[in-house]
C-alpha cells in the first residue's frame, strides 16, 4: 500500500516527501510502480520505499501505528511549552541600519524597560511549563539597558527553581566593555551579533546614527570578546547591495573562523518595507545570491574549511535526521506564542519578535497581553495566540499542504498580515514562499550529489 | 521467565548477567553479584560457584541477554526480574491488596497469603537495573500496603534511575492521607505516572465492585490530593457486567469532579482469578462492553482527555475508534481465534488474553477490507 506523499519534478527524476519528513528521489518508472502498486518489496527500490515509509505491506491500521513515534519526533517541538522568551529591553539604538525591521525611521525611539516590568516578564516566563528555557535580550540595542539585563539574569537565577535557562544577547557589540564581558562570562551568556559581510557591504548596510560605518568596531569587539574565551555567533542580512558580494561575504566569515554563516533575506517589515524599492529584491535575485554563497561554502568545505550555512543546517537536521531543531520560523505551527513570546519594553507582550516589530509600525494584531495584567495561561488562551497557530499550520493550508517542501517549511502570519493584509497566506508563491522553495531546491540538488551530501551530513 | 539450577547451594541471591570483563569488574567493585553463562551452566561471582541448568530450561538460557537481572531463590529457581531486551519491566511490590475486586484477574488466595517485599529487598534488586531502563511498571497487589517503605523505594529510584518512565499502579486509597501525598511529592522520580482505577460513579457502585467499604471515598479524596500536587494521573476503567450500564456516569465524574486528569484507559477484562470465579456476575462480551463505553469516550475526548482502549480486539470496536485501541496485552498472553487468520487487520490488533480467548472467540470476526 502507498502512503500519502507530495512530489515535484526534479530534473529527470521526481522528489517525493511524506508527512514524516522522509524524502526519496525516484525515476518516472519507479513513481509509476509506486502509484500502480506494482512495487517489488524485495527490490532495492522496494526496500528503500518501505524503509522511508512511502510504501507498506500490512494493514493501514498497523502502518499508522508504526509511524506514530516517527511522527512524534518530526513534531517534537510541540511537546514542550513556550521555551524562547525575548526581552526587548529597549527600542533605542545607536545605529541606523538601512533595513531596520524594528523601526520605520519616522520617530526616534527612546523606550527603556524598567526593573518592575522586567520582573513581571520573568515571572511569566518562569511560569511556562517548559523545563529548558532560552532568554534572549533584544532591542534596539540591548546593551543600552545593560542594567536591566543584569537584573533579569540575577532575578531569574534566584527564582528559576528546577528550570534550566540559557541566556543570549543579540547585540551589535559596539558598546561592549570589560564590565559587560565579565558578566557575560560569569553567567555563560551567549552572544549573537550581526555581520553583513566584508567591510564595504557591512558599512553600506549597518551604520551609526551619524552615517559612519560600524565594521571595524564590530570586528574589534568580536576579537575582544573572543580573547576572553567567549564564543560569538553572527548572522547576515542581505540587501540589494549585498547581492554582488557573495564571495566576499563568505570569505569574511571564513577568515574570522566562524562556525557558520546565516545567509538571510530581508524581512519586509519596518524600514525594509518602506525602502523596499532601494534595498529590496525579487526572491529569484536572492536565491541566485544564496546559490552562489552555498556553492562557495561547499567549495571551501572541500578545501578543508568547516564553515556551515545556517538555513541549510536547520533544514538538513530535519531532512536527514527526522528530528527538527526548534527553529521558530520553520515549523508547523510556527513558534508564535506556543514556542516563543516577546516582552516589549513597555510591558506589552507579543507572539514573537516579528509580532512586536509589526506593533512598532502601529499594528498590534499580535499582542497577547501585558505583563501587569496577564498570566502565562491568559496568553496561551487568548484568541490572537490561537489565530497565529491556526494560520501557520501548513497541513491545513491549501497551497502548503500539497507542497513537496511542507514537512520542512513554515509560514509567518506576521509577514502575511504585513504584506497581504491577511494572517492566512492568500497568495501562492509569495515572497517568503519563493525564498524557502528556492533554498530547498538548492539543498535537495546538493543531496543528489554524493560528494556534496557527504559534506552536508557534517552540517547537522 | 524462570530458569532452574541443579544442586543449588541454597543461598538467596540477586545477580546480573554479564558477558564482558569490564561489566563484571564494575559490578564486582560495587559488591554486587555477577552471573556468567558457560555452555549449559552458570558461574556466580564473587562466590565463584557454578551450577548446571535443568535440561528443559536450556533454551530459556539462550533467550537471556547481558544486563538481565535474576533473583535466585534458595531452591535454585532463578527468576528473570529485569529483562534488558524488553522495553517494559516490572517491580512487583506485593501481591496483597486492601480491595478485593470482583473482576480482579488475580485469585483471592494470592492476595491474602503471599509475602510482601521490604524496601531493602526491593532496593537490593533494583540497584542492579541499568540506568537507561526505558519504562518500569511498579505494581501490586496494592503497592502502598508496604506503607512508608514505598517512599524509600521511590527515593532510591529518583536518585538512581531518574531518567526512566514509570507507571505506578495503585488503587489510590493511600493518598487520601495528606501525609502520604506530601511524601510522594518529595520522593517521586521525575517521570512517574499513576494508574488508578475508578469502578463506579458513587460510593455504592464503586464499593460494590471493590468489595471494600469506604474505598470510593478514599480513592476520590486521594485523586484530589494528587491533582493538587500536579501528579500525572491515568484513570483506569475496567468494563464489566457490573458497571457497563453507567460508564458514561463515571466519565462525567472524571470531567466534573477531577479536573487535571489527562488520560483515561478503558479496559476489557482478563478472565482469570476472581474474574473467572465470578464469571456469571462479571462477564460481558467484548462488543457489548465496547458499545457501553462509546458515550463515555465522547464525553472524555470532548473535554480534552486522552482516551485509550486496552485489551479490546479490533473486531469488537467501531472502526472510527480503532486509532485509540492499543496493543496492551503482554506478548506471551496474546491469543487469536482460528478465524482471525483471515482478518486483514490482524497485524494491528492486540488480540485477547490467553485466559479469555475461550469466552471471547465466538464473537470475534475477521475484518475483510482495510479501508
Amino acid at each position: 500500500m502507498i502512503n500519502y506523499f507530495n512530489f515535484k519534478r526534479f530534473g529527470d527524476d521526481y522528489l517525493l516527501t511524506n508527512d514524516l519528513g522522509r524524502y526519496m528521489f525516484v525515476s518516472a518508472s519507479e513513481l509509476k510502480a509506486l502509484l500502480k502498486g506494482t512495487v517489488d518489496p524485495d527490490s532495492d527500490f522496494g526496500k528503500k520505499a518501505i524503509e522511508e515509509m512511502f510504501w507498506y505491506q500490512g494493514s493501514s491500521q498497523a502502518f499508522s501505528e508504526y509511524t506514530i513515534p516517527y511522527m512524534r519526533e518530526s513534531k517534537n517541538y510541540l511537546f514542550s511549552a513556550t521555551s524562547l522568551h525575548i526581552f526587548v529591553v529597549t527600542n533605542k539604538c545607536n545605529m541606523k541600519c538601512v533595513y531596520c525591521q524594528a523601526q520605520n525611521g519616522k520617530t526616534i525611539p527612546n523606550g527603556i524597560m524598567t526593573r518592575e516590568t522586567a520582573q513581571k516578564a520573568v515571572d511569566i516566563a518562569l511560569s511556562s511549563p517548559a523545563d529548558y528555557l532560552s532568554f534572549e535580550f533584544q532591542g534596539g540595542e540591548p546593551l543600552l539597558n545593560f542594567d536591566v539585563i543584569r537584573f533579569i539574569v540575577e532575578y531569574s537565577e534566584k527564582h528559576k527553581g528546577n528550570k534550566h535557562i540559557q541566556y543570549n544577547i543579540v547585540s551589535n557589540l559596539t558598546l561592549i566593555n570589560d564590565e559587560i564581558i565579565k558578566f557575560i562570562k560569569e553567567n555563560n551568556i551567549g552572544i549573537s551579533t550581526s555581520l553583513d559581510g566584508s567591510e564595504g557591504v557591512h558599512n553600506h548596510n549597518r551604520r551609526y546614527r551619524n552615517q559612519q560605518g560600524t565594521y571595524s568596531d564590530v570586528i574589534k569587539s568580536i576579537m575582544k570578546v573572543r580573547e576572553h574565551g567567549i564564543c560569538v555567533g553572527a548572522i547576515q542580512t542581505t540587501t540589494r547591495h549585498s547581492l554582488a558580494y557573495a564571495k566576499e561575504i563568505i570569505d569574511t566569515y571564513n577568515d574570522l573562523k566562524m562556525e557558520s554563516v546565516f545567509i538571510r533575506p530581508l524581512t519586509p517589515l519596518g524600514c525594509a518595507n518602506k525602502d523596499w524599492k532601494e534595498i529590496g529584491y525579487i526572491p529569484e535575485e536572492f536565491i541566485a545570491f544564496y546559490k552562489k554563497c552555498f556553492e562557495y561554502i561547499i567549495e571551501l568545505n572541500k578545501q578543508g574549511h568547516s564553515l556551515k550555512e545556517g538555513h541549510a543546517s536547520i533544514l538538513l537536521q530535519k531532512i536527514l535526521s527526522g528530528s527538527p531543531v526548534n527553529y521558530m520560523e520553520l515549523r508547523s505551527p510556527c513558534g508564535a506564542g506556543i514556542g516563543q513570546i516577546a516582552y516589549y519594553y513597555d510591558g506589552n507582550i507579543y507572539t514573537c519578535d516579528e509580532g512586536r516589530m509589526l506593533a512598532e509600525m502601529g499594528d498590534d494584531s499580535f499582542k497577547l497581553g501585558n505583563v501587569f495584567e496577564n498570566t502565562y495561561d491568559d496568553l496561551m488562551n487568548c484568541d490572537n495566540c490561537k489565530a497565529a497557530c491556526m494560520a501557520s499550520t501548513l497541513e491545513s493550508l491549501p497551497q502548503c499542504s500539497d507542497c513537496v517542501y511542507s514537512p520542512y517549511c513554515g509560514t509567518c502570519p506576521v509577514v502575511n498580515l504585513a504584506l497581504q493584509k491577511n494572517i492566512f497566506m492568500k497568495e501562492p508563491n509569495s515572497y517568503r514562499c519563493r525564498i524557502y522553495q528556492g533554498i530547498l531546491d538548492i539543498i535537495f540538488s546538493a543531496l543528489k550529489k554524493p560528494e556534496d551530501k557527504e559534506i552536508l551530513l557534517k552540517w547537522i | 521467565m524462570i530458569i532452574k539450577f541443579k544442586n543449588y547451594d541454597g543461598i538467596y541471591r540477586v545477580a546480573v548477567l554479564s558477558c564482558s570483563e569490564a561489566v563484571t569488574k564494575r559490578f564486582l567493585n560495587n559488591n554486587m553479584n555477577v552471573m556468567h553463562i558457560k555452555e549449559r551452566s552458570v558461574i556466580i561471582y564473587p562466590d565463584n560457584v557454578s551450577f548446571d541448568v535443568e535440561e528443559r530450561d536450556i533454551d530459556r538460557l539462550k533467550k537471556t541477554s547481558e544486563f538481565d537481572v535474576f533473583e535466585i531463590y534458595c531452591n535454585g529457581a532463578a527468576y528473570q526480574y529485569y529483562n534488558n531486551s524488553s522495553l517494559d519491566n516490572t517491580i512487583l511490590v506485593t501481591n496483597r491488596c486492601n480491595s478485593n475486586c470482583i473482576m480482579c484477574p488475580t485469585p483471592e488466595i494470592i492476595r491474602k497469603t503471599q509475602q510482601q517485599y521490604s524496601a531493602e529487598q526491593l532496593i537490593n534488586i533494583v540497584k542492579y537495573f541499568p540506568s537507561d531502563a526505558c519504562h518500569i511498571t511498579i505494581t501490586g497487589g496494592e503497592p502502598f500496603l508496604v506503607k512508608k517503605d514505598m517512599f524509600r523505594l521511590l527515593s532510591f529510584l529518583k536518585s538512581h534511575l531518574n531518567n526512566t518512565d514509570y507507571l505506578l499502579l495503585t488503587n489510590g486509597r493511600a493518598f487520601c492521607s495528606k501525609e502520604y501525598t506530601d511524601l510522594f511529592a518529595i520522593s517521586k522520580p521525575s517521570r512517574i505516572k499513576l494508574g488508578i482505577p475508578i469502578h463506579g460513579y458513587n460510593e455504592q457502585t464503586h464499593d460494590h465492585i471493590t468489595q471494600a467499604k469506604g474505598s470510593f471515598v478514599q480513592t476520590i479524596a486521594g485523586l484530589k490530593n494528587l491533582i493538587h500536587i500536579n501528579a500525572v494521573i491515568e484513570i483506569r476503567i475496567v468494563v464489566s457486567k457490573l458497571n457497563h450500564s453507567f460508564i458514561d456516569k463515571i466519565a462525567e465524574l472524571i470531567v466534573n469532579e477531577l479536573k487535571g486528569i489527562s488520560c483515561v484507559k478503558i479496559m476489557a477484562m482478563e478472565m482469570t482469578g476472581n474474574a473467572a470465579k465470578n464469571r456469571d456476575l462479571v462477564w460481558i462480551d467484548y462488543p457489548d462492553a465496547f458499545s457501553a463505553c462509546k458515550e463515555a469516550i465522547e464525553i472524555l475526548v470532548s473535554n480534552g482527555i486522552d482516551v485509550g482502549l486496552y485489551n479490546f480486539p479490533l473486531c469488537s470496536v467501531d472502526r472510527r475508534f480503532w486509532d485509540i485501541c492499543e496493543k496492551s496485552i503482554s506478548e506471551h498472553k496474546i491469543r487469536y481465534a482460528p478465524q482471525c487468520s483471515e482478518c486483514k487487520v490482524k497485524d494491528a490488533c492486540g488480540g485477547v488474553f490467553s485466559g479469555t480467548i475461550r469466552l471471547a472467540k465466538e464473537k470475534m470476526k475477521p475484518i475483510g477490507d482495510t479501508l
